[in-house]
């Protein structure tokens, strides 16, 4: 069975009269284990997408299901524990809970998720020196630099072991060499553990690690690519 | 980790955050200092109606409750006093009569309110003998008509008649259609703080006075009981009423005696709830105008939390969580401080001589000086109250917080 399956997906926003169809209708399935890439121009509904696989939207109409589940279903908790449980997020801006250092927001989804204090201490440990950040673990956000922040972010992303790591413009705030490191870190997560990783990007470097790309424009999938 | 995270959630805006604060332990410390200070005020006027305007029970003819009619006596009042007596065992039972007359010494003539009272169990429930500034309270042994005709009276009195301790003053009262008098010694002098009691007052020995009245067996205006709790039994006034009551006299609860005092005492309750309610308005808006500007602040990141799986109810949690916090530092600190404030009126208190003297409830020579007393479960409860106040004030922005969509509050910058 595939981890995530869209169907005919597509989201539309009214704005007072004018209808805005973010997304037309869209079929896509992902493989446990891939390394796949959403890439299009600004406004061509990757982020849109996105959001609908992680249980951030709702479609307007057609269905996104993860691992069977149709997430057009839940409600906003059910949605809630989905993403908990089964979905890792990576965002643009890295978005780590500043008052947490990266020890603690590396276990937060695990304290979410109810994960004995011991255990998830010790998973974050392993899962924040697996990123490269052992030594780390007191510092909070604001000691950290981008490069870093991000890898934290991937830690807390891949610490619960989710079904698909979303991630939304990754490298978008990141500089060159940073950049290569984190697609090379990411890389290695899902050739050596398994990690499923779905990213939106426009950068050519992730486009080109990437296994499987998908080119959407104009809230439609224009293209599928697996190389 | 919740809790760690909303108290470093409170300390990114510290000032904000001890503004609100503050803004719960001083309101919290001002009605602990006013409840304090009003329930002292309260237990002292209770305590003083008791020992000066009546006993938890009293006895007084029909009729003289409305009218303050001096003519209204009651006849064998040693009888009704035994039979008071023997309701309670540790009560005390004192009688008095209430006339006006003139007092005149060779200087002067004033018109007077005389208490004719019992001495020695008058001493045991007034404050006067403790208000003496000259002299002695009135002998109480049998020692004769001479040491017995001695009469205590206010220094605004004694100014006004010219006289000092030992000085001779007469007294004359109307009876029965008729003026009768006798001579006195002034026994000694008395200062209340309450202007008119000192200048219009003056108390005598009741059996020296009841021979003024020879028309009349055993008369006195009231007799009361007091027993040595604050409140009486409940069930102390129809047992008096059974013993006592007759279709000539009417037997009466304090708060029936004195209901200027009741008054006054319900009025400046109703006053201080309304300046409660005032501070706890304040307390609850403060708490809420920080939460929801740190919920504004912070919308982003509450969306980063929401995205990455917590539920919209432990997030609205988180924030109820911060008014906890704020409400529980805020309580503790006004607690501590309204405790603090407390000792300096307890230990020394506040002299209200000059409000009584203008606004002097009923016949009630009461201590001039209020004292404080801690009240210790009133303030829980108030501290209770003012930390429900805050987790009430954090209730719309959790709730807020709770209907954030996270596709829309990571998009908030």
């Amino acid at each position: 069975m595939s981890i995530v399956s869209v169907q005919n997906a597509a989201r539309y926003y009214d704005d007072g009269p004018v209808r805005v169809e973010a997304l037309k209708g869209v079929d896509l399935t992902l493989e446990a284990g891939e390394f796949a890439a959403l890439m299009g121009p600004s406004g061509s509904g990757k982020t849109t997408l996105l959001n609908l696989i992680g249980g951030l939207d709702t479609p307007s109409k057609g269905t996104v299901a993860l691992d069977g589940q149709d997430i057009g279903t839940l409600d906003r908790t059910g949605r809630s524990d989905l993403r908990r449980d089964r979905i890792g997020f990576i965002f643009q801006s890295y978005n780590l809970v500043p008052v947490l250092t990266a020890q603690e927001n590396t276990e937060f989804v695990m304290m979410l998720q109810g994960v004995p204090p011991k255990e998830r201490a010790q998973r974050a440990r392993e899962t924040l020196a697996s990123v490269g950040l052992a030594g780390m673990e007191d510092r909070r956000p604001s000691e950290l630099s981008g490069g870093q922040q991000q890898r934290v972010a991937v830690a807390r992303a891949i610490a619960t072991k989710p079904a698909v790591v979303l991630a939304d413009e990754p490298t978008a705030n990141l500089d060159s060499e940073t950049k290569a490191d984190l697609i090379a870190l990411m890389r290695k997560l899902n050739e050596e553990q398994g990690v499923t990783f779905l990213f939106s990007t426009h950068d050519p470097d992730v486009i080109e690690a990437a296994r499987r790309v998908v080119r959407l424009k104009d809230g439609l999938i224009v293209s599928d690519e697996t190389k | 980790m919740l809790i760690s995270m909303a108290m470093r959630n409170l300390l990114r805006r510290p000032v904000q955050s001890l503004l609100a604060a503050g803004a719960v332990a001083a309101g919290l410390a001002a009605c602990v200092w006013m409840t304090n200070f009003q329930d002292g005020s309260w237990i002292s006027m209770l305590d003083d109606s008791m020992r000066a305007a009546a006993g938890h029970v009293v006895v007084q003819p029909v009729g003289y409750q409305e009218s303050k009619d001096a003519d209204l006596m009651l006849e064998d009042s040693g009888a009704i006093a035994s039979k008071l007596a023997a309701l309670e065992s540790d009560g005390v039972v004192i009688r008095r009569m209430l006339v006006n007359g003139l007092l005149a010494s060779s200087n002067n003539t004033v018109g007077v309110a005389i208490s004719a009272v019992e001495p020695g169990p008058e001493a045991a429930v007034s404050r006067m003998p403790s208000k003496l500034i000259e002299g002695e309270w009135l002998p109480s042994g049998e020692d004769g008509e001479r040491t017995q005709r001695r009469v205590v009276i206010g220094d605004e009195l004694a100014k006004k008649l010219g006289v000092g301790v030992e000085d001779k003053v007469v007294l004359t009262i109307p009876a029965d259609g008729e003026i009768t008098a006798l001579p006195f010694r002034v026994a000694g002098i008395f200062r209340t703080g309450n202007t008119r009691t000192d200048s219009f007052y003056a108390i005598a020995p009741l059996r020296v006075v009841q021979t003024l009245l020879p028309g009349r067996s055993d008369p006195a205006t009231q007799v009361a009981l007091s027993v040595p709790a604050i409140e009486a039994p409940a069930d102390l006034i129809d047992r008096a009423r059974a013993a006592v009551g007759t279709a000539d006299t009417e037997v009466l609860i304090w708060q029936e005696a004195i209901p200027d005092a009741v008054t006054a005492s319900e009025l400046d309750k109703g006053f201080a709830m309304f300046i409660w309610a005032i501070l706890g308005a304040i307390v609850s808006v403060g708490i809420l105008n920080l939460l929801l500007m740190s919920l504004f602040h912070r919308t982003r990141e509450m969306g980063v939390m929401m995205a990455v799986g917590m539920r919209p109810a432990d997030v609205g949690k988180l924030i109820m969580l911060e008014g906890a916090l704020l409400g529980l530092v805020g309580a503790i600190a006004g607690f501590g401080l309204g405790q603090l404030l407390t000792i300096p009126m307890v230990t020394t208190g506040i002299d209200l001589s000059q409000m009584q003297s203008a606004a002097p409830v009923s016949n009630v020579a009461i201590d001039t000086v209020i004292k404080s007393r801690f009240i210790w479960g009133k303030d829980l409860m108030w501290a209770l109250w003012f930390f429900a106040l805050a987790v009430g004030g954090s209730a719309w922005p959790a709730l807020r917080a709770g209907r954030l969509e996270p596709v829309q509050a990571l998009r908030h910058q």
